[in-house]
């Protein structure tokens, strides 16, 4: 299923947000949108409707977007966002703790919103990469390969996920701890190395002269970039 | 001087006063005693002295002199020989005109002659009696002592006062104990408040009135922060709903009609309030909890990394110029804290300037980590005199390092300002934290 066709349930009890959040949202292309301005209806909608996605105001007249969190959670690990009024880092961490996938705080651009829900959805709910195209190369995430001159290279778990890693990141600039902690997971010391060596097969892969890289770059003392056309 | 060691010493002054009075007055007491005693001893009609005048010339003699003195003070002396018989006199009393036998002689040498005080000396074959006027002189029961006895009279003395010196010594202790532990909760109580810490106090026992004084301003304080709590988010929470709509609508204005100069301004203030808002309540809360609670190691290079690479990602053409060594560095705090003030200090360069250039770097000096942040935009020297020194401030250009000095502060760090020439030059200072563990 397309991300744009994912079932949404936003909850705000200030109606003219509401509106303004769901038109959007509408106009960039989602379908398929239910709104409620208090927690009891949001209630009430969950119990009649399976959502893949809620977007949650935290302050609410008859409870808050903590409580309607709580009870999704009963039954469901459907990714969350939280809007706020207030810039608490308490709250945030009791989002977060609770289960949150992502917190803005008002006043937000509708963009922001945008990006941040597509990233979510993206993450939760991956499409099929196919294939991606490089300089002189294409990836093919399917099947692990790297297709280069119609000659097919295989790529190991750890080049594939390093990959993975760069091309959620695509044109920016990612960093080395950024890599290690989503690929090696939080025991990820002392695996500085073992990137490097990755990063080198990788390119011996995907670039024309591994030497002189023009897909994946590195940015000195930062990390790296992987450059998608 | 701290409060304990003020009563302490003002304890062990008032010990010390009434145990110098006790000597004091001891000595004072000898002294006077021993005077009026050798002062007694130095008049001249004392029975030593009397002896003297009377066998002066190496005979008994009664000199004018001394014939006066003796009838002045109805001192009188009998002269008696082997016998007891009166071989001469002086002012003797008619009923003592008399034969004395050796008990006689042996009664009135020990005690009283005729309930006169006498006193009685040798002279060649003569027995010399100097009798004064009834209850002139007392004599003492007993005119001998046993030594031992004495020293244990002595030291039973001693004893009683070194107990009572040690029972001194005793209440000085328990007193000074109990009234510590009478001001400890009330000097803790002080300091939580001082703080800006809620405290509550027993108030049974003593200083009752003292504590529930300090109770009341706690509560008082608590209340005050709740309400300001309270309306600091209700007025932050109202604003922000229709300035999100605000910002809603002007995307709409602006597919529709474009963009231009007006909605671009518009836009820019938008922004401005957002920032307000952001550092007004950020401050607010930065006041209002303790996050020393929340410190943990932190590697300041993994932090400026991650925050370098979002400025590289969100701006296009932005220039830092960074210095990130290859050595981990750690400090104790809180990330999302740490976080906020290198980017306020980042977007205070990247706001007021136009194509800034920004140098990033961290250095390690002695047991201090220094992040030095500088750019060469166009502040002035005074300006920055002022950055130094701000406090508080009502204007939203300098929100963001009311806010840096506040987290600064909450680190026991130290933040200094100085000109780049041109531009600002910034350094943190933290103390370095044990290695450890990343987040």
């Amino acid at each position: 299923m397309e991300n744009v066709n994912r079932k949404i349930l936003i909850v705000d009890d200030n109606v003219e947000i509401l509106n303004m959040v769901t038109t959007f949202l509408f106009e960039s292309g989602f379908t398929n949108i239910d709104s409620a301005k208090s927690a009891h209806e949001a209630l009430d909608l969950l119990l009649m409707n399976t959502y893949d996605f809620a977007i949650l105001d935290i302050m609410l007249p008859d409870g808050s977007g903590f409580d309607i969190l709580k009870n999704i959670r009963k039954y469901s690990n459907i990714p969350v966002l939280f809007l706020s009024a207030i810039s608490d880092i308490e709250s945030q961490y009791k989002g977060f703790e609770m289960g949150a996938d992502d917190y803005i705080v008002k006043p937000f651009q509708l963009r922001d919103l945008q990006l941040r829900i597509h990233s979510i959805l993206n993450r939760c709910y991956p499409q099929s990469k196919s294939i991606v195209e490089l300089e002189n190369c294409k990836i093919d995430f399917n099947k692990a390969v790297i297709i280069k001159n119609d000659c097919e290279l295989q790529l190991t778990a750890k080049e594939y996920s390093i990959l993975e890693v760069l091309y959620e990141n695509r044109n920016k600039i990612i960093t080395i701890e950024s890599i290690l902690f989503k690929v090696w997971g939080q025991e990820n010391i002392g695996y500085d190395n073992s990137l490097m060596a990755h990063i080198r097969k990788i390119r011996q892969k995907i670039e024309d002269n591994p030497s002189k890289p023009k897909n994946l770059i590195t940015i000195k003392g930062l990390g790296y970039k992987l450059k998608v056309n | 001087m701290n409060t304990v060691k003020f009563f302490s010493k003002l304890l062990i002054k008032i010990f010390l006063l009434i145990f110098s009075l006790i000597v004091v007055g001891t000595i004072l007491f000898f002294s006077l005693s021993f005077y009026t005693m050798y002062d007694h001893k130095s008049n001249r009609l004392t029975p030593p002295y009397l002896y003297k005048s009377i066998i002066e010339n190496g005979s008994i003699q009664f000199n004018p002199k001394l014939k006066k003195d003796l009838k002045n003070n109805n001192i009188w002396i009998m002269v008696l020989n082997d016998s007891g018989e009166i071989k001469d006199s002086l002012n003797l009393p008619q009923k003592l005109q008399k034969k004395y036998s050796l008990s006689d002689v042996a009664k009135f040498s020990r005690w009283y002659l005729e309930d006169y005080p006498v006193f009685t000396y040798v002279f060649e074959d003569s027995l010399i009696i100097i009798g004064y006027p009834i209850n002139y002189y007392d004599k003492f029961p007993s005119n001998y002592y046993n030594f031992d006895l004495l020293k244990e009279i002595l030291t039973i003395g001693l004893s009683i006062f070194l107990s009572i010196v040690l029972i001194i010594l005793i209440i000085y202790l328990k007193t000074k104990s109990n009234f510590l532990k009478e001001i400890k909760p009330i000097k803790n109580a002080l300091i939580n408040l001082s703080n800006n810490k809620s405290t509550s106090i027993d108030e049974n026992g003593n200083l009752s009135e003292i504590k529930e004084a300090i109770n009341h301003t706690s509560n008082i304080l608590e209340e005050t922060k709740r309400m300001k709590s309270h309306w600091i988010r209700g007025v932050s929470h109202d604003l922000r709903n229709p300035l999100t709509l605000i910002i809603a609508k002007i995307e709409k204005l602006e597919k529709k009609i474009g963009t231009n100069k007006e909605i671009e301004d518009i836009k820019q203030q938008i922004e401005l309030m957002q920032e307000i808002l952001k550092n007004f309540n950020f401050s607010f809360l930065l006041d209002d909890k303790d996050y020393s609670k929340t410190f943990i190691p932190l590697s300041i290079n993994s932090i400026s990394r991650e925050i370098i690479v979002e400025y590289f990602n969100s701006y296009e053409n932005i220039n830092i110029d960074f210095n990130i060594p290859k050595e981990d560095y750690f400090i104790y705090g809180n990330k999302i804290l740490i976080e906020r003030t290198i980017r306020n200090i980042l977007n205070n360069s990247i706001n007021h300037n136009k194509n800034i250039k920004i140098k990033f770097g961290i250095i390690k000096d002695s047991d201090n980590i220094i992040i030095e942040i500088s750019d060469n935009g166009n502040i002035s020297e005074e300006n920055i005199k002022l950055l130094q020194n701000k406090t508080t401030n009502y204007d939203s250009h300098g929100m963001g390092i009311v806010i840096v000095k506040q987290i600064i502060n909450i680190h026991n760090a130290k933040v200094e300002f100085s000109y780049n020439n041109p531009g600002l030059k910034t350094k943190l200072i933290f103390k370095e934290a044990q290695k450890n563990t990343t987040i």
